[in-house]
Formats: structure tokens, sequence, C-alpha cells
């Protein structure tokens, strides 16, 4: 471990080293390591600056701003210098500035959980931007620091809404071509019957109640024609949220003829609806296009067929554990379960949703044995097959 | 000179130094200017109990600094005194250290910064320019004339194991800075007063004639021996003669500029192999041995040494070698008796069976190779013989 002042070095080597001749014979410098850190520094501070993501270093319990990157201040439109020492209250909109702000101010907040909250931030052009502001304590040097992110979500929201978009033109263009086949047999059947009825009226003599019977048909088929347009123009629709009472059971039902056609023929449809089921409060719309997707997915993830299962049924808080952990009423839920059950593979894969009364859906996610649910879909020729279902009532 | 008549290359270190009464109070200052934030105030037990601890202490903690004191220092620190130190530092966080002392906790301080930023034991550093990462930054003030560890680039420690001191020798550990202040003297007992001024006193004599010395060193290491040889004992006689510890002070200042530039010679490296085998205060070993020394060394550096008889106020005028080389020693023992200091090396407890050994450790001490003089064992063993 030692060496001796003797080891292999002569009087004259060591006595220029005292005098301060040698190599190392330096006094202190920090200077070198100084402007390393600093370059270290600078480059961090470009990374941060140049981050997608606006980020906030927050003092407490102040909630003064001590320090932002370059992107935060585009984000708010002002510049970096006048986010510094602000209160982040007066920069973030309520409610993410107040959490944020209590956060900051909030007892033993070291040990507390971090936060999300999406929240609309209206610029000063008069364009809104939507973020997701996330915060979370920090320890530098014995203080206590929130740091807050705020991510623009603007533009996933439109990517999310255009893909729901096509998603829903797709399975338009899936239906239209079954539709369009059914279409013209009432249509035939119609002009069958127009033909009939002036075959009827050229002929002298001819009985009116006879007539009648001819209208009374060309009227089923016009109507049977009018549903079949309403139902394009329900999965068309892209109307704004317009929360409702919307009974599952009767829109399974009405949809029944609808999935029908998107599922193959060696699929079969098995609808299973529970009576006691009390109406939800949602978008007709948006719960349509909930059920076909599942329904699409289900099917996807079946290549070789079996069973499309379709469940509705009520549950309590309870059974749902931590999916309502955060429901603020205690109401009933009700649980629309789309299952793809495979003859060979013998798992199912369920994709279900959940939904309670004062609306709001939550994923359930498939048990951890479940094949993945495929998202991918291929064209497929639709089935007219509709297979009968429990549970009874009439779409209008 | 060399052949072409340059002089030789010579660095000149030391610290920022703030000299006179009252420099103590300064602490939180450079403190505060070093950016320090949590301060390991390293110190002994004795210098605690005078009080001079608290009011720097005081100074600090009013910078709105933290600070830990480390007062676990014995006289000559121990290798596990700098490590025990180095850790406390690391545990409570220190980002700087203020010495607060004589040499053993200036030393140890010196030690403590080495281990902690170097993180390797204390004994590795031993030699020359082994400190290769700068030691956090270090503020000293001495409250003993003499060591003038507070200025130099020595730190000496001492191995319990191998029963020796070692030299680290570095530019890298001269403080920061340091504040000298000659009030802090009135509370050293005499005979340590005497000693450490008798050490200064030999700092200057071995810088001066040092094969180092050079015309940066020579009028700090002249001064010194004029201001210690002029005042020593008159402030011996007057303890409470502020001015006349100042000149004491002033005086070792001065010494150590002069030594930690133009390093020192056998009398240290003698010095320091038997404080390792002893226990014996450096001081006391440097007086018991200057006068040997001073004989051994006078025929290699004889006209430096008539300038050396000139500033401890000695008319050397007319005398032969040989007369001026007894001069010198009569009055290096006249001044060491005056002020008391007359132990021997026999009466100290040194065997002439321990000699060897002695010698072997001070020919490797690296003090030894700036002596005007290059002895081997042999050479060195005669000189401690003589002083039993
Ligand atoms: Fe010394």
């Amino acid at each position: 471990m030692k060496r001796r002042c003797d080891a292999g070095e002569s009087w004259e080597e060591k006595r220029a080293r005292i005098i301060g001749l040698g190599e190392a014979s330096l006094h202190k410098s920090y200077y070198p390591e100084l402007r390393q850190r600093v370059a270290e520094l600078e480059r961090f501070r470009g990374l941060l600056d140049h981050a997608g993501d606006g980020i906030f270093l927050i003092q407490t319990p102040s909630g003064r701003v001590v320090d932002a990157n370059e992107a935060a201040a585009e984000l708010l439109g002002r510049a970096r210098d006048a986010l510094l020492a602000a209160s982040i209250a007066d920069l973030l909109p309520d409610p993410a500035g107040a959490a944020v702000a209590a956060l900051c101010a909030g007892e033993r907040r070291e040990e507390a959980p971090g936060l999300t909250i999406a929240v609309p931030l209206a610029r000063g052009d008069g364009s809104v931007l939507h973020l997701e502001v996330s915060a979370r304590p920090v320890v530098f040097r014995r203080e206590v620091y929130v740091v807050a992110v705020a991510r623009d979500t603007s533009e996933r929201r439109r990517l999310e809404e255009q893909l729901q978009q096509a998603q829903k033109m797709e399975a338009i263009g899936q239906l239209a071509g079954g539709m369009a086949h059914d279409f013209n047999n009432i249509l035939t059947g119609i002009l069958g019957n127009v033909e009939l009825l002036a075959e009827e009226l050229r002929r002298p003599g001819s009985d009116p109640a006879a007539w009648l019977e001819e209208v009374g048909r060309i009227e089923q088929g016009a109507r049977r024609a009018a549903a079949l347009t309403r139902q394009i123009l329900l999965v068309s629709r892209r109307d704004v949220v317009r929360p409702a009472d919307v009974d599952l059971n009767r829109t399974v039902i009405c949809m029944r003829e609808m999935l029908r056609r998107v599922i193959p023929e060696h699929t079969a449809l098995d609808v299973d609806l529970a009576e006691d089921l009390r109406p939800v409060r949602a978008d007709q719309g948006q719960i349509e296009q909930v059920v076909m997707n599942l329904v699409l997915n289900a099917r996807d993830a079946m290549p070789e067929g079996g069973t499309l299962a379709i469940e509705t049924a009520r549950v309590d808080r309870a059974a749902l554990g931590a999916l309502a952990a955060d429901a603020a009423d205690a109401g009933t839920f009700v649980r629309l379960t789309v299952r793809d059950l495979r003859p060979r593979a013998g798992r199912p894969c369920s994709c279900a949703r959940t939904t309670r009364r004062s609306g709001g859906w939550r994923r359930t996610p498939s048990s951890a044995a479940d094949t993945p649910c495929s998202r991918q879909r291929t064209a497929r020729r639709p089935s007219t097959s509709p297979r009968p279902a429990r549970g009874g009532s009439t779409c209008s | 000179m060399d052949p072409a008549g340059y002089p030789e290359l010579r660095k000149f270190f030391a610290p920022e130094i703030t000299f006179g009464a009252g420099a103590r109070f300064s602490a939180g200052r450079f403190a505060t200017n070093l950016g320090l934030e949590r301060v390991l105030l390293v110190t002994d037990n004795g210098v605690r109990a005078a009080g001079w601890v608290d009011q720097v202490a005081a100074r600090i903690e009013q910078a709105g600094i933290a600070f830990t004191v480390f007062a676990d220092v014995t006289p000559n620190p121990r290798a596990e005194e700098v490590m025990a130190g180095a850790r406390v530092f690391q545990q409570e966080k220190c980002d700087g250290i203020v010495a607060v002392g004589g040499g053993s906790p200036m030393d140890c301080a010196k030690g403590i910064g080495i281990v902690s930023s170097n993180g390797r034991h204390i004994l590795e550093f031993e030699g020359v320019d082994e400190v290769r990462v700068p030691m956090p930054p270090l503020i000293c003030i001495p409250t003993t004339g003499g060591t003038s560890a507070d200025v130099s680039q020595f730190a000496i420690i001492t191995d319990l194991e191998e029963h020796t001191k070692i030299a680290v020798i570095s530019k890298a550990v001269v403080p920061d800075v340091s504040l000298v202040d000659p009030e802090t003297l009135t509370t050293m007992p005499p005979y340590l007063t005497a000693c450490t001024a008798l050490d200064a006193l030999v700092h200057a004599i071995e810088a001066f004639v040092s094969n180092a010395s050079s015309p940066l060193t020579d009028p700090h290491a002249l001064a010194a021996m004029r201001l210690v040889s002029a005042h020593l004992v008159a402030s011996m006689q007057r303890p409470d003669d502020l001015e006349l510890r100042a000149q004491i002070m002033l005086g070792s200042l001065e010494a150590g500029l002069a030594f930690s530039n133009a390093s020192l010679g056998a009398n240290h490296a003698m010095s320091h192999s038997l404080g390792g085998l002893l226990d014996l205060a450096h001081g006391e070993c440097n007086a018991m041995l200057l006068e040997h020394v001073v004989a051994f060394n006078h025929a290699a550096a004889a006209e430096r040494f008539d300038k050396i008889g000139g500033a401890i106020g000695l008319d050397l005028r007319g005398m032969s070698t040989q007369g001026k080389r007894e001069a010198i020693c009569a009055e290096v023992r006249r001044l060491r008796r005056a002020v008391g200091v007359e132990t021997s090396l026999g009466s100290a407890g040194v065997h002439r069976s321990d000699v060897p050994a002695l010698a072997k450790n001070a020919m490797r001490d690296p003090c030894m190779v700036t002596n005007p003089r290059r002895p081997n064992q042999r050479d060195i063993e005669v000189v401690y013989e003589e002083a039993l």
C-alpha cells in the first residue's frame, strides 16, 4: 500500500519536485472541471429546451417557478423570463394550476404522489390547446421542489379522432356492400309490386281491395329501405357528444343486424342480455361505436371462426374493485362484454366495457392469460344470416 | 545559478493571507467567498478550551454556514484520526474545512481534505506530488507560532504501525486562506511558546541553507530569523505583550513562507524520525537537534551561515570558519536555555540502540534531499549520538 520516498527515485528528481518543477506540481485548479461541468450543463439545457414538453421547476411551498425550459415558454406563448418568479397557479389554467399549487403548498409534500390533469388552454391567438399536466415532488439538496410537465396533446387527440373516423368509415364500407345487396333486394321487391300494381290498374274492372294489398307490400318494402338508411346514417354520424339515457340492451338489439354483416358466416353471434338492466347516461353514437370496435376486434382475433358473444350485466361497485375506485357516486354499474370464443384455442379474449349511470367508460383489461385482442382488421364479406337472441325489444 | 548565469527555475506558493489582530473574525466571510455551505471545523480540545473555536464557529454561523466540529486530534496527528475525520466530513456532507489550532489540527485537516476528495488511505499519499485531485477549500487559523502548516505544502502524519511520521508534500495541500492572528498566541503555555518559536527558527535556518533556496525565499528566511531571535526571550518574559506576540507570529509566518517553498533539511528529517519513535513535541525535537545539525552542515554552506549569524545578532567578523560555526552553535544553545528548552535526546528517553533505526528513517525522509550537505546513514547516526 505504501510507497517509501526513496523507492526508485534519485534525490535530484525528488528535490526538483519539492521545488515545484514536477508535472503534477500543481496547486488547485477547479477551472478545467468547472468548464467541463458548464459544457455538460449547456448540453443538458439544450436537451431540455428542445424537449417537446414544457417543463417547470417550482419552489415549494411558494409555488414560484424557479426554472422553465424554452418549450414551456412557447407553449404558454410568453417569454421565458416572464415565467421565472411567476406563480405556477397564474401560469397554468385551472384546475391544473390550482392542483399543482396545492401540491407545492401541501404538508409532507415531498412524499405526496404525483398528479396528472388534462386541461384546455386558451392561447392569446384565440386557439385552444389540450394540455396534459403532470407534476411530482423532487428533492434537490435538501429542498423540496415540484417538477411540472405540460404536454400539448392537441395533435394526439386530433389523430385519435381521425383514427376513430377512419375506423368508422371502414365499418361503413363493409356495411355498404351488404346493404347495397339488401337494398337492391328490397327495391326489386318494390319494383315487382309496382309492376304488379300497374298491371292490375291497366286491367279493366280490377278489384281495388287487391290493389291495397300490393300498396301495403310496397309500403313495407319502402319502410325496410328507410330503416336500412337510418342505420347507415347512425354509423356515419359524427356529432358532438350528447349524453342521454341509453338502454344498452336496446342498442345491442338494434345493432345486431348490422353487426351480423361484419362478422363472417362461420362465426356465430351469441347475444345474452340481462333483463334487469337500467339505462346509462351516455352518448348513443359513442356507445354504438364502442360496440362496433369491440366486435371488430373480437372478429379479427378469431380468423378461423368460433362464437362471438355479446353480453350485458348489472354489477355493483364492489365487484369492480379498482376500476370504480375513483367513482364519485355509489350507483350501480352496467357491464357490456364482447368475447371471442375460439373452438380450438379454448381461451376467450374478452374485451369488456363498463359504464355507470353518471357516464364514463372504463376499459376492463383482458385477463393475463388471454390472447391479446388484435386491432388489425381485414375486409371480409359480411354474412347475412342473423341469429335470434334472447331479450326482446324492437328497433325504431 | 546555472553556468549561463540565469537563476534556476523556482516557484513560490502562498495562500491568501490575512495577518493581524482580529484576523480570525474574517473566517465567515472567507468561507462565504469560497462558496461553502457546510464546514468541518478541525481543532483539538486544548484550543477549544481556550475559546478560539467558539469565536470562529460564531462567525461561520453568522455567515449562514453550517458546521460540524471534529476535535479528536492528538498532538502529532495519527493516520487513524485523519481517516476518522474524513468519515465525519463525508457523513456530514461537508464541502470545506476550517482548521483552528497548531500544527496537529492543521496537518490533520490537510489529511482529511486529501482523503475526502481522493478517496484513499492517507498513508498512500506519502511523498511528493502524490495528491492529484484538489482537496476541498481549506481555511487555516493558526493558534501557535512555529509550525506554519497554515502556509506550507507539507502535512506530517504519524504512522503508528511503523512508528514513524510520513510527509505528504504537494502544492495541492497549500491552504487556500490563512488567517494569522497574533491574539491567539496569548493562551499558549510558555513551554509550547518556546518550542514553536524555536521550530520557526529552525524552519528559517533550514530554508535558508536548503539547496532549493532561492531569491524568492531568502528574504523571508532572514526576516524570520531576525524576528524570532530578537523577540523570543522578551515575549517569554512578557507573555501578554501583544506587540511582541505579533513579532513572533510574523517571524513564524515568514519562516513558513520560506520553508514551504525552499523545503527543509536534515534537522527536520531527523526530527520527524524522532517524533515517530517517541511522540515528542515537534518543536522540542528540532530544538534538541539544531546546534548539532548546524555543526554538521556548516562547511557545506559557510557563506550562508555567515548571513544567518548576522540575522540572529552575532558579529562574526574576523572569526575563523570553525569559530563562526562555534559561535552560531553557542548562540542557538543560549537561546534554547534562555527559553527553558533544555532537554537532550538522552533525557527525553532515546537510547544509543535506537540510533540506527532513527537514522535509517531520517535518511528516507523527503526533507533530507534539500539538506545542503548530502549525508550517509552513518553521518546521521553520529549527529544523533552527539545530541544524546
Ligand atoms: Fe517544523
